[in-house]
């Protein structure tokens, strides 16, 4: 059932209001929905847990303090911090509290307005986002072609960001991220037409409805309609090599456009400060990072649908679709984004430390780094950079360990200092 | 399809109140006064004192990388409502499709050979190597008499 179809139920509906007022708030209704319900939990959560799950790969904790604030001495509660859960908000609340300072001799109107261009390119792919059965704003009938024209849009407010700051640093971030997305965009387009080729239509709504329908590869019908629910029915398994190929080609573009980590050119932290955000500061600021991830939720949302058979991806996750008014499978790519982002840096950090100090004490203790849970992937991306020396097994006293983990994640090495508190309370 | 379009648009304007609401009124609530201070107004470049303009103008390679961008994005443009037809045209369109992607091929490959989308080009090319345009360099610095905070924008 879709939207206005719910609308329909409500009685007198469509004898006494007038049409226009009906079209008003069936437009409404979704907008309110997403951009409180949607864009900004995702982006207040995405920070939280993108901040938890790199402390995490980094044998750190990550914020873990804001929780309850209405406990008196909440902060001694362990539950009451809510495993700072509530970290988002209060940075929300902090950023709103900041000074909106514009730079004088930059272009103030441009300056203003690059946020909200920005924000406006990630807030319109959530128009045509189907989230689960019927629930999708608007399934216009050029979806696809709708959502990257829109996807680009981020980029204008970028370069109007670095040209109206007046700062070199924003300048530089803005034309290498303008050059990066420019790059990246046609191999998108070309791999987002792949399965529209197999479906035949630019609709989100019937590419998800193509992909419940029986698998054939090559002519042979592999599996019914039942399995195609779980999953075999997916186009990335259609026309069987190609789509695969297609997803990933597809897969690296969306982690170009969206900056993330080896693509964080634009943003380079340690040359140009933080490229176009380096004048920015408070709301206008965050509005680029809600963009941000907004995009990030969206783009994995769209790669679902086109490749991963959307919201209707079979009975275990229709009926959680059913209950949560989410697209599961966009989860999936999603953390996908961190992982790689994190894990990335983490390996060309301690690749960069060997390679610049030639000092073997550095090899050692970074292969006797504490395991996280996510040691496996970080084998795999050490052994696929290829100028990265293995790491040896040698035995790193526990000493250099706490040292080398404090200083390559500058941060303070909370647990191995937690555990001495604790000794100390027991003896 | 109006329905469609104009839920866009409302989403828009929805969106946009969100946000004017959050930083105009919301934001102003919660900001405390700030002074203005000729320290805070000084562009930030790790604390240099900032000589020349920020609006210097760009790299003419990023025109060229502009101007092949715009080729292939219309290409892929027109690829769209191919993609869409394709199933109940058949062959004939493949064929054409193919035809038209193959001569902008040649395009790329005639615009790759002549070494116009390397950053650095190997061959040819010599007058546009690697080196700084005029507009990079630096103008002359002009004597720090206000000390290092006074001369953020003063020649932009």
């Amino acid at each position: 059932m879709s939207l206005s179809g719910l609308f329909e139920q409500i009685p007198y509906w469509s004898e006494y209001v007038p049409s226009f007022v009906q079209m008003l708030v069936i437009a409404f209704v979704p907008a309110l929905l997403v951009v409180l319900g949607v864009l900004t939990p995702v982006g207040i959560m995405g920070v939280y847990a993108e901040r938890r799950w790199s402390a995490m790969m980094q044998d750190r904790l990550g914020p873990n303090r804001v929780g309850v604030p209405f406990i008196q001495d909440y902060s001694k509660h362990r539950w009451a911090r809510m495993f700072g859960l509530g970290q988002g908000l209060a940075d929300g609340v902090k950023l709103l509290s900041k000074e909106d300072f514009v730079p004088p001799g930059g272009d103030k109107f441009l300056f203003l307005i690059a946020p909200l261009v920005a924000f406006a390119g990630a807030l319109g792919l959530f128009v045509a986002l189907p989230m689960s059965q019927g629930l999708i704003a608007a399934d216009v009938n050029v979806g696809v072609f709708y959502l990257l024209a829109v996807g680009a849009v981020e980029i204008i407010g970028v370069l109007m960001a670095g040209w109206a700051s007046n700062n070199k640093w924003s300048l530089l971030g803005s034309m290498r991220e303008v050059a990066q997305v420019v790059a990246y965009e046609i191999p998108m387009a070309m791999t987002a037409l792949c399965p529209v080729l197999l479906v035949g239509s630019l609709q989100m709504g019937a590419i998800v409805a193509h992909q419940q329908t029986a698998l054939e590869v090559w002519g042979v019908t592999i599996g019914g309609d039942g399995a195609a629910q779980w999953g075999l029915g997916w186009n990335i398994w259609r026309a069987f090599p190609v789509n695969v190929v297609a997803f990933v080609i597809f897969y690296v573009c969306c982690l170009a456009n969206l900056k993330r980590a080896p693509f964080d050119l634009p943003e380079a932290e340690s040359e140009l400060v933080s490229g176009f955000l380096t004048e920015y500061s408070g709301m206008r600021w965050s509005l680029f990072f809600l963009a941000e991830y907004g995009a990030m939720f969206a783009l994995s949302g769209i790669a679902a649908t086109l490749f991963l058979g959307g919201w209707g991806s079979g009975p275990v996750f229709g009926a959680l679709s059913a209950v949560l008014p989410t697209e599961p499978l966009t989860v999936a790519p999603g953390v996908q984004f961190s992982w790689v982002t994190v894990g990335h840096r983490r390996v060309l950090v301690e690749g960069r430390r060997a390679d610049a100090a030639h000092d073997q004490r550095a090899l050692d203790a970074a292969a006797s780094a504490p395991r996280s849970g996510h040691e496996p992937l970080l084998q795999v991306l050490r052994a696929l950079r290829l100028g990265l020396p293995a790491p040896q097994r040698a035995g790193g006293s526990d000493g250099e360990l706490t040292r080398w983990a404090t200083s390559a994640t500058s941060c303070r090495a909370s647990r191995p200092l937690r555990r001495v508190s604790r000794s100390r309370a027991r003896t | 399809m109006q329905q469609d379009f104009l839920t866009i648009l409302i989403f828009m304007l929805f969106g946009g109140a969100f946000v004017l609401l959050n930083m105009v009124v919301i934001g102003r609530l919660l900001r405390s006064k700030t002074d203005y201070t000729e320290q805070k107004s000084t562009t930030y470049e790790c604390g240099e004192p900032t000589f020349g303009s920020a609006f210097v103008r760009f790299d003419i390679r990023f025109y060229v990388l502009a101007l092949v961008f715009v080729i292939f994005d219309v290409e892929v443009l027109f690829l769209f409502p191919w993609a869409v037809v394709l199933k109940d045209m058949g062959m004939l369109a493949l064929v054409e499709a193919t035809v038209f992607v193959l001569v902008l091929a040649v395009g790329l490959a005639y615009v790759w050979r002549k070494g116009d989308i390397d950053w650095i080009p190997l061959h040819g090319h010599q007058s546009r190597g690697a080196r700084l345009t005029a507009s990079d360099a630096p103008p002359a610095r002009e004597p720090a008499a206000a000390g290092a905070a006074a001369t953020a924008g003063a020649e932009g």
